[in-house]
């Protein structure tokens, strides 16, 4: 029964998605709605996305050092953290805190405006709640993703170098030099096709998860908890698959 | 028959339970015509119906000459662009100022100029008493406030039909006042279609041409208020007189007392 129920919901998630996609052109045409969305998912993810990235960075710092040391060759801290958080941290933690920050916040917003009818309101006034509430909600997450990725390995390689450099005594110089050298260009398009695809993910659970929640205060709980658990696990499914196809 | 709205045969049911069973209705044009009844005889889904929110089961529903089952989702906004819908919250935009949930409408159909817009909405407002309060945010604003700014939204794209949802729910005698005349005064001054889903009966007395009432899903009787109050219809009595004894019984229907005690510890 339950995996009837989960089959239909995959594939009532993937009609959704279709229309969503099909509605698209609008952030084309009116590029102001998407702006508000960018704005929404992304400037309002800053903080957390940064101070996240400094702690991680730090962490990476302290244990790469660690590790390093036992094979004599802390000048490397710089490439092992860079790798790391460009290919694999950077996209994934920044995509989990985004689905509990942004994820969230989507569904609940879409939740509640179709319990106090506001959904079917626009649908009333001919216009489409797909298109005017969906496609640039979606799309402001697609966009936002990679760009919070970034911040967050710029972050991070700064927690590295506070920690290597400034208080282990890492040669500043070796970190940035040995970094410049074996990182490269296919290591960080590999960070922004995995961004990129978590944030399509991501958009698309949060606003399915938010047109299809009951329109009462336990179906929007119900439907953001949703969101915030099927994101995580498809989050880490899709790092798997790209990873394996990638390398 | 003639009406703006016409309703044949229609017959609806939702989860085995039949909301409408050969319902027919005709909505005359340019009048106020009220749809009543008990709580849970239909009324907001009626409404949907007329909007094409729903499809009946069977039989068909007619909008402005059109059969809304054989209408594209483009043919029907077109169609809905025409009807403007009062839900019985007002179902503002949050987001949204009142002077942008009024332009709302506006702005998605239309592409006029900024000035040209301004002057719309705040003339809009104005007619109905709320320019001042254009700035504030629906949270701000009480029931009857909402239900006027959701009539001003409704108003700015010049429909030829209103679909009132409970618009007397809930509302102070002052706002219940100011939300009345505001009814009759657009139907009469814009000749538009009114169609009013209540069971406030005294409300719809004072204003309604035309009142049908349903119950056990079909319309049980209508007529001018005038003619349903001289009825000697024993349902329509129990209504108008708002009697707990009659037809139309207190009780949910369930089994006998004893019986359902010993059903409900088995279960």
């Amino acid at each position: 029964m339950n995996i009837t129920l989960g089959i239909r919901r995959v594939g009532q998630w993937s009609l959704f998605s279709v229309a969503l996609l099909a509605r698209s052109a609008v952030v084309l045409k009116r590029p102001r709605l998407l702006i508000e969305q960018i704005y929404n998912c992304g400037a309002r993810s800053l903080i957390i996305v940064m101070l996240s990235g400094l702690f991680v960075g730090m962490v990476l710092g302290l244990q790469g050092y660690d590790l390093l040391r036992r094979f004599g060759s802390t000048e490397s801290l710089g490439t092992a953290v860079a790798l790391g958080l460009l290919r694999e941290l950077g996209p994934v933690v920044t995509a989990l805190l985004f689905a509990g920050r942004a994820g969230t916040a989507l569904t609940s917003e879409i939740g509640l405006m179709a319990a106090t009818d506001q959904l079917v309101a626009m649908d009333m006034m001919a216009v489409d709640p797909l298109r005017r509430v969906g496609a640039p909600r979606l799309w402001g997450s697609v966009i936002a993703m990679p760009l919070l990725a970034a911040v967050f390995a710029v972050l991070g390689l700064t927690g590295a170098h506070v920690i290597g450099v400034s208080l282990m005594g890492v040669d500043a110089g070796q970190f940035w030099s040995q970094m410049r050298a074996s990182v490269e260009l296919k290591d960080v398009v590999e960070g922004i096709v995995k961004s990129i695809l978590f944030g399509t993910a991501l958009g698309l659970i949060a606003v399915f998860e938010g047109f299809q929640s009951e329109p009462t205060p336990e179906g929007v709980g119900q439907a953001t908890t949703r969101t915030v658990v099927v994101s995580s696990i498809a989050v880490l499914a899709i790092d798997y698959l790209v990873t394996a196809v990638l390398l | 028959m003639s009406g703006i709205i016409e309703l044949r045969g229609v017959d609806y049911s939702v989860r085995g339970h039949a909301v409408f069973q050969n319902l027919t209705l005709s909505i005359a044009p340019h009048q106020v015509n009220a749809i009543m009844g008990p709580s849970g005889t239909g009324k907001t889904t009626l409404l949907k119906l007329i909007t094409g929110q729903i499809h009946p089961d069977r039989g068909e529903v007619w909008v402005n000459g059109q059969n809304l089952r054989s209408l594209s989702l483009k043919a029907l906004y077109a169609l809905r662009l025409k009807m403007g819908y009062l839900f019985q919250n007002g179902a503002l935009l949050t987001d949204l100022n009142v002077f942008e949930n009024v332009a709302f409408p506006l702005r998605e159909h239309e592409h006029l100029d900024e000035r040209a817009l301004v002057r719309s909405v705040l003339t809009t407002l104005e007619a109905v008493g709320l320019r001042g309060a254009a700035d504030l945010k629906p949270s701000e604003l009480s029931g009857g406030m909402a239900r006027r700014v959701a009539l001003a939204r409704a108003l700015i794209c010049k429909p030829m039909i209103l679909l009132y949802d409970e618009p007397f729910a809930g509302l102070d005698p002052i706002a219940l006042g100011v939300v009345l005349r505001l009814i009759r005064s657009t139907n009469d001054e814009l000749k538009i279609t009114s169609v009013v889903v209540s069971h406030d009966v005294h409300e719809i007395e004072k204003l309604a041409d035309h009142v049908a009432i349903l119950a056990d899903g079909q319309v049980a009787a209508q007529g001018t208020p005038q003619a349903l109050t001289q009825s000697q219809n024993p349902l329509i009595k129990q209504f108008l007189s708002g009697s707990p004894d009659g037809p139309v019984s207190f009780h949910y229907q369930a089994p006998p007392l004893e019986q359902h005690i010993q059903d409900w510890m088995a279960s």
